[in-house]
């Protein structure tokens, strides 16, 4: 409580004064002679019978008058206090929930701090003040728009979930600039704990408050958690990194799991701010889910956890169909952990058994005998079959123009300079997706069938100069990956939370059931065939079921930026710096018309009670 | 005297209408009480007036007119006939002339001379005797016995010169009044009974024979008092002062006070068989008498 002008309270003892004085003086009363005072002696006996009391009211009116003089001098200094409230305010807030924000540095959690500032702000609104409600997770969305209904809003921050996911802090702050734009006198409200990089390129015209949460940063986090095996090597190489974020050393037990089943544990002393490695070489017969368990004491659990698949012991078979192909014979070998094996021809009869023997088979230059009901085919210069695309008109020394670099089997190819003497084009049937093409003409086309993947390439390798090209074993390498990936434990990568997976459903399906590492379990409707995942925000296994195909991945956090728990202590948006503050800015309230208001009623009760008393 | 003249020498007290009106009007007893002479009243007498009353056995000596032939015939006894006497009738007013009555326009006192004038007006028309008493704590007067309608512009001369003055003393009034009385009658108390001693003078008052009506008269200010503020009120009469605020609150207990002694006055006065009629100095005389007191049967 401060006073706007104290020198105003000096008036209250002389004014008192005054009034305590006019208080003693006798009133001067009127003569008035009556024809007898009989009637007025008995009128008044009941009063002077209570000459105590009448006193004590009479001082009560003093009282009264006093206390009316009280309150219109304490107005007269203009006491105020400075209160959350926001008054008049069209209010935005971007509420961060992400993985770091499930650090339990803070009374409950960093989250629940937050809903509760979040919860005191929306309380503070007056009564023509509106506000909307912003989330980052992985992805910004707008929880609420602009709303005026003090309930509606605390029921919205309520149902709102804390994510494992990383903050996309920048998309939540360009949504709310954005909502805040379009009306004067904006503030945007960010509540974080300023886990996420600059922003220097947002820039607000609107008022933004950086509500910081989170106190310290006592976090150990696993970083990195790969898992491979080297060619022809009988056991798997796993790295693990673990980082200590805590400002001394903190002691974990790094346990390394595959499937349910413990491999190895062992204790580690983690020094302050440095990272830990280790390498483990490991024997495993079945491939499946690795998992790396830190168990520590620190504020967040989420980012003590990390997965890798274990692929397969076994190399890649891959059958090479071909009157003689020297360079793909020699790419072949020269890649790692593939099996190649030679045939000249393959018959009709033959062919089940041969993709049912082989992770991949590649016809070069012959004719496929039938498309793999479950396997996978690669079909150089030649039909690969009607599902997949029907062989058109030669084309003369095509040149590629445009190709698919996002696709795994085009990663890191260059197609553009290599020269080709002779192609022929290809229509690629419905289903088939075309990576690359000379001018209108398809020259690569894919097919990915549940169990069955088709890669046709145009033009015969040898008439051209590509098996002398860089990207040629690069793209043969590509090939045989995904080619083998059918039916294996796919996807295999890693998945970032928040990342949106597809899957192509065996047609047979009519729905895939998805369960969430918390016990949950979705269900999920394809459309052609496709479903779209999206609630990946939880880290931990995840399986999928559609007919009789099972998809296994697994979420780990693995972000430095989210692991590292340190609460910032500004908010850096383009030119400008917002300082972290802990609350609302504050306004002033005034409380003059509240004390103005309590000394009329004062009055009025003087008032009233010297009417009753005469 | 004849009624223009009664009227010429006291044209302030009452109008030539009024009395006329008066003329017409009678004051009621509801005791049959003994008088002086013969008159319009009846009398506890048996007399010789034409309304038949009673029998009674012939005596030797009893005027021979009276006998009952006719009972005799039948009965072969000798019956007298008794007839109601009519004597006149004992009119009193007794006035407060204390200096409370000096209150109001017209005063209390004015107010009372003029009602007093009217009902005494009325008693010597219908050939009762009237008699005048006024009463302060000190002094006390009274007028000789009036008769007849011929004496009424001495009687109104009479009330004419009344002033107030001194206190009140209801119970020494009384007390004076019963003394100085020569025949039980009807008796007017014109007052403003705002004295604490006013119940017992009409104890006093009922315990005497005869009959009586009370009027009761306040000032309208003294009614509905209208003055507020800080006041310090001085008695008239003792000239005793009361510091008071007057307010909503005080004035309500004033009501109270005032209404509660109206009420216990009439009260008083039926236990004892009077009339009673409070009346307030702004009313009409001329109302009160022809209407209000007809309304109580103390005039017909």
């Amino acid at each position: 409580m401060q006073l706007l002008a104290p020198i105003a309270l000096f008036a209250l003892l002389p004014l008192a004064a005054a009034i305590i004085v006019l208080y003693l003086l006798k009133p001067r009363r009127r003569d008035l002679v009556v024809p007898s005072v009989f009637l007025w002696r008995r009128a008044v006996q009941d009063v002077q019978a209570n000459a105590p009391f009448q006193k004590l009211r009479r001082n009560l009116l003093l009282l009264l008058q006093l206390a009316a003089l009280a309150c219109l001098v304490a107005g007269l200094a203009a006491p105020f206090f400075l209160a959350s409230r926001l008054g008049g305010k069209s209010t935005v807030i971007v509420l961060d929930a992400s993985a770091s924000m499930n650090a339990t540095d803070a009374d409950g959690s960093r989250f629940d701090e937050a809903r509760r500032r979040a919860q005191e702000i929306v309380r503070g609104l007056g009564r023509r003040d509106e506000a909307a409600l912003v989330v980052c997770g992985a992805r910004a969305r707008v929880a609420l728009p602009f709303s005026r209904d003090q309930h509606r809003l605390l029921r919205s921050l309520n149902a709102i979930p804390p994510t494992d996911c990383p903050t996309n802090i920048r998309d939540g702050l360009l949504l709310a600039i954005s909502l805040a734009g379009k009306r004067p006198d904006a503030r945007v409200y960010v509540i974080s704990d300023g886990a996420f990089p600059a922003l220097p390129e947002v820039a607000s015209p609107a008022e933004v408050c950086f509500l910081r949460v989170g106190a310290r940063n006592h976090n150990v986090a696993l970083l990195a958690f790969e898992a491979a095996r080297p060619p022809a090597a009988p056991e798997h190489q796993l790295f693990i990194r673990a980082h200590n974020y805590a400002p001394d050393t903190k002691r974990a037990v790094l346990s390394i799991y595959h499937e349910d089943d413990l491999l190895d544990a062992q204790q580690i002393d983690i020094p302050s701010g440095q990272d830990l490695t280790r390498t483990y070489q490991l024997r495993l017969d079945q491939p499946g889910l690795l998992r790396a368990h830190l168990d520590v004491e620190d504020d967040l659990s989420t980012d003590n956890v990390a997965y890798a698949f274990a692929s397969p012991a076994s190399a890649t078979s891959v059958l090479l169909v071909t009157p003689g192909n020297l360079f793909l014979e020699q790419a072949l070998l020269v890649l790692p952990d593939v099996e190649v094996y030679k045939a000249a021809s393959l018959s009709p009869d033959d062919a089940d058994a041969a993709y049912r023997d082989h992770d991949v088979i590649i016809f070069d230059r012959v004719a496929a005998p039938k498309p793999p009901a479950s396997g996978a085919a690669m079909v150089i210069a030649e039909s690969p079959g009607p599902l997949v695309a029907s062989l058109g008109p030669e084309l003369d020394a095509p040149t590629i123009t445009r190709w698919d670099e996002q696709h795994p089997v085009l990663k890191y190819v260059n197609l553009g300079a290599i020269q080709i003497a002779s192609a022929k084009t290809l229509s690629p049937a419905l289903g088939a997706v075309v990576l690359a093409r000379s001018g209108d003409s398809p020259l690569i086309v894919a097919r990915d069938d549940p169990d069955a993947r088709i890669l046709a390439l145009a033009w015969n390798f040898l008439d051209s100069d590509f098996p002398l090209r860089v990207g040629f074993p690069v793209l043969l390498g590509n090939s045989i990956r995904w080619l083998s990936q059918t039916g294996a434990l796919a996807p295999s990568k890693r998945v970032g939370p928040g990342d949106v997976l597809h899957f192509s459903l065996p047609p047979d399906a009519s729905h895939a059931d998805v369960s969430l590492p918390d016990g949950r379990r979705l269900r999920l409707q394809p459309h052609d065939g496709l479903v779209a995942f999206t609630e990946t925000q939880q880290v931990g296994p995840y399986r999928m079921l559609a007919g009789d195909r099972q998809w296994r991945w697994a979420i780990d956090l693995r972000s430095p930026s989210e692991s590292n728990l340190s609460p910032a202590s500004e908010l850096k948006l383009g030119p400008k710096t917002v300082p972290a503050g802990v609350g609302p800015p504050k306004v002033e309230q005034h409380l003059w018309p509240l004390l103005t208001l309590l000394a009329l009623a004062l009055l009025l009760g003087e008032w009233h009670l010297y009417h009753r008393r005469y | 005297m004849t009624h223009s003249q009664a009227s010429a020498s006291n044209r302030y007290l009452l109008s030539p209408e009024f009395l006329r009106k008066l003329e017409q009007a009678a004051i009621v007893s509801k005791h049959i009480m003994v008088g002086r002479t013969k008159g319009e009243r009846r009398s506890a007498r048996r007399g010789t007036s034409v309304e038949f009353a009673d029998f009674r056995s012939y005596v030797p000596g009893d005027d021979l007119r009276y006998l009952d032939w006719n009972a005799y015939a039948r009965l072969q006894r000798l019956f007298l006939k008794l007839f109601i006497e009519e004597e006149d009738l004992h009119v009193y007013f007794l006035l407060d002339t204390s200096r409370s009555m000096d209150f109001g326009s017209p005063t209390k006192l004015e107010w009372a001379t003029q009602a007093a004038a009217a009902l005494a007006y009325i008693a010597l028309s219908s050939g009762d005797r009237v008699q005048l008493f006024a009463h302060s704590a000190d002094s006390g007067h009274r007028s000789r016995i009036f008769r007849g309608r011929g004496s009424a512009p001495e009687l109104f001369g009479w009330l004419s010169e009344l002033r107030a003055d001194n206190a009140t003393d209801l119970t020494k009034a009384v007390r004076w009044f019963q003394a100085a009385l020569p025949a039980p009658g009807i008796t007017f108390l014109l007052s403003d009974l705002l004295t604490p001693d006013w119940e017992p003078a009409l104890a006093r008052l009922g315990a005497a024979r005869g009959d009586a009506c009370i009027l009761q008269i306040f000032s309208r200010e003294e009614f509905d008092p209208t003055a507020r503020g800080d006041l310090r009120l001085v008695d008239s009469e003792t000239q005793q002062a009361r510091e008071i605020t007057m307010g909503a609150s005080v004035l309500r207990r004033y009501t109270n006070e005032r209404d509660a002694l109206l009420d216990a006055a009439r009260k008083c006065c039926h236990r004892y068989g009077f009339s009673h009629l409070l009346t307030l100095n702004n009313q009409s005389v001329e109302d009160v008498i022809l209407r209000s007191l007809r309304q109580l049967q103390v005039i017909r």
